[in-house]
């Protein structure tokens, strides 16, 4: 059943779902034409979950990321995360969601260059609008759990691209998400960083029991780290009706 | 957390976004100080200008001076001095006595001069006082004393004002002298008089020059060819020789807000009347339009520089795109990005204003001393304050740098607000 391969892995029995997608469709108009970016997407993913979504380039992945933190918004269908219909949300509203329940790691790290390690920690929580203490507190905390606390004093500059990666996770859970949206984590980084950096994801899925979904086109690596893969062609999830073979490849 | 650290927390932020480019908006922000500048200056200098005309206007008493002149069959009397000094708000009224090419000598030297009468007791010699430089006023009932300007002094061989003081000169006044009925008289006189006090007439005092002397009413009324006009006018009257009178008698008014009600009341007796508040009107009229004009020149500099705002953030947006992106994607909203870059344009503005302030100021005061060393070398002894810069044109100017800042810098923030962070992330 289709249904049951885009269920949360747990359950498929168990607890309830963080985000529930239904019928999700993304369009985008190209000069007179309209590209489907995403077309009847179902899917659930279960609070404490890895889902790892897995693809060739534009099939998909990035725009269901971008839909499931709040940047963008459904051209049909629903995706509810946290019982919020994300679509129904004002873009203040959204900001705010993107601000409180989710973190973003991307592939190119997008750190602020002027800013230190651990400015661009902080840069989350000042949005908050965090007391300078406490967001020290927790910056150099995340930068800790995350092995990087050395480098709190350096500019993107002058760290390595692992670094800098290992600094963007600490940017996306300091304010502890509900749900980490990682597109392409390891897409500029060497096979051991690229591991460290994953191992590092799992832990704080283990210890911080946070949400991740990502984006990657590493099958091997996603397959590792995460509790389901699914596998998205042409905007379509393999496996669902309509979409051709495959689907949860775990 | 608490909405307004938040909302701290992103001023701190903008202002940390300024920093990072510290040229281009140093830059930015000179245009705008000189603008600024630019504007203060130029409202400062008209203000200035009409100061100067006002004060000296004031300080003249000249618009609380009326003269009066006869009337169809009413000529000026004592009668008619004594009903007008009677008036309410009336500081003074005596008769006018002008006595031109008049000889002041002294110790073999002589001076031609223009004596003119002023009573020696009562109101009317107010801001003579402040002229003084040496001695005092006539003395209650003088008839033997006068008032010399500074230049008729040292032309006198006193190098000193003080030198002045108690010292004796010699008057010599010819003309023609009213007798009884309709005949005059030729005469030459002398009188000697000593000096009681030395007075510097301001540079924008018309009347008082300095070949000035000043004498008590009764002195002058007795010197052959002070009353020549008046008795002239008598002849010409339908009264006849029997009318009589003065031909001119100034009234002042204790204050100018009361020349308008005392004019009304001579000007009901039948007296031909006429002041200064009109063309003070004039002239206020005149400087209004001129700081209008000034401040309009200023504003298009302004504007200007606004423009130069609008340019500098709109390459700043483009430039930060990416971090717009970011700042999206961990929870700014799009008023949190307008903030920021109405917040730099603000600061922008704010810089820019206080430099203009201060650039204005110091501009200001390089044109002053220069333009008083000139009126030095020219032999204009008194220092003229060239701009006048009341509080309400310094707030102003700043608030209007200010405000033109943000307008300049509304269309790159709402540019900033409006990006679409998915395409922001992706322009790296």
């Amino acid at each position: 059943m289709p249904t049951d391969l885009t269920a949360p892995a747990g359950a498929r029995g168990a607890p309830a779902p963080l985000a529930v997608v239904r019928g999700l469709a993304r369009s985008y108009a190209v000069g007179s034409s309209r590209v489907r970016a995403l077309d009847r997407v179902d899917l659930d993913i279960g609070e404490g979950e890895v889902v790892c979504f897995t693809g060739r380039s534009g099939s998909g992945k990035s725009t269901l990321l971008h839909l499931l933190g709040g940047l963008d918004t459904p051209s049909e269908g629903t995706v509810h995360v946290g019982g919020r219909d994300l679509g129904a949300l004002s873009p203040q509203e959204r900001a705010l969601y993107r601000r409180v329940e989710v973190g973003f790691v991307f592939q190119d790290f997008h750190l602020i260059p002027s800013m230190t390690a651990e400015q661009n920690v902080t840069l989350a929580l000042r949005i908050q609008g965090v007391e300078p203490h406490r967001r020290r507190e927790l910056a150099r905390a995340a930068l800790d759990r995350l092995g990087i606390l050395p480098r709190a004093g350096h500019r993107p500059g002058q760290l390595s691209g692992g670094e800098q990666q290992r600094v963007s996770v600490a940017r996306a859970i300091v304010h502890r998400p509900r749900l980490l949206l990682a597109d392409e984590p390891t897409g500029n980084l060497d096979r051991a960083n690229a591991e460290a950096v994953l191992s590092l994801l799992r832990e704080i899925n283990r210890d911080l029991g946070t949400t991740i979904a990502l984006a990657s086109h590493d099958e091997d690596s996603a397959q590792r780290l995460s509790s389901r893969v699914l596998r998205l062609r042409d905007g379509r999830l393999e496996g669902a009706p309509g979409a051709g073979e495959g689907g949860d490849v775990r | 957390m608490s909405g307004l650290s938040r909302q701290w927390d992103l001023v701190k932020l903008a202002v940390e976004g300024a920093r990072r480019t510290p040229l281009r908006l140093g830059l930015t922000a000179a245009g705008v100080a000189i603008a600024t500048g630019a504007l203060v200056s130029m409202v400062g200098f008209a203000l200035g200008l009409q100061r100067e005309g006002e004060e000296s206007f004031r300080r003249m008493e000249i618009l609380q001076r009326i003269q009066v002149h006869p009337g169809q069959g009413r000529p000026l009397t004592d009668e008619a001095i004594a009903r007008f000094a009677r008036l309410p708000h009336v500081a003074a009224a005596y008769p006018h006595f002008r006595l031109a090419d008049i000889e002041i000598g002294r110790d073999g030297r002589t001076e031609r001069g223009l004596a003119m009468g002023l009573p020696s007791e009562g109101g009317g010699l107010g801001y003579l006082q402040g002229l003084l430089v040496a001695g005092r006023l006539f003395e209650r009932g003088a008839t033997r004393e006068a008032l010399i300007a500074g230049a008729l002094a040292r032309s006198l061989g006193f190098p000193r004002a003080q030198d002045a003081i108690g010292g004796a000169v010699v008057l010599r006044a010819r003309g023609l002298r009213p007798e009884e009925a309709e005949t005059f008289r030729y005469e030459e006189r002398e009188v000697t008089v000593t000096v009681a006090g030395v007075f510097e007439p301001p540079a924008q005092a018309f009347h008082l020059g300095g070949d000035v002397v000043l004498l008590p009413i009764e002195l002058i009324a007795d010197l052959p060819g002070s009353r020549h006009r008046g008795a002239l006018d008598r002849l010409r009257s339908p009264e006849g020789p029997g009318g009589g009178g003065y031909s001119q008698v100034i009234v002042v008014a204790e204050r100018p807000g009361q020349v308008p009600a005392l004019e009304r009341a001579i000007r009901a007796e039948g007296y031909a009347t006429t002041t200064l508040i009109g063309r003070s009107e004039e002239m206020k009229r005149f400087f209004l339009v001129l700081e209008v004009l000034l401040a309009a020149v200023g504003s298009v500099a302004l504007v200007v520089a606004g423009l130069g705002i609008l340019n500098t953030l709109i390459v700043a947006v483009l430039e930060r795109t990416t971090e717009i992106g970011v700042y999206k994607a961990i929870g700014a909203s799009d008023g949190d990005i307008r903030m920021l870059f109405l917040v730099e344009s603000l600061l922008v503005g704010l810089a820019g204003g206080t430099g203009g302030l201060a650039l204005g100021r110091a501009v200001s005061w390089l044109l002053g001393v220069f333009v008083n060393a000139y009126a030095g070398a020219q032999g204009i002894g008194t220092r003229v304050a060239v701009f006048h810069f009341p509080g309400w044109v310094l707030g102003g100017a700043l608030l209007f740098a200010i405000v033109v800042s943000v307008l300049g810098g509304l269309y790159p923030a709402a540019r900033a607000a409006k990006i679409d962070p998915i395409l922001a992330l992706r322009s790296n």
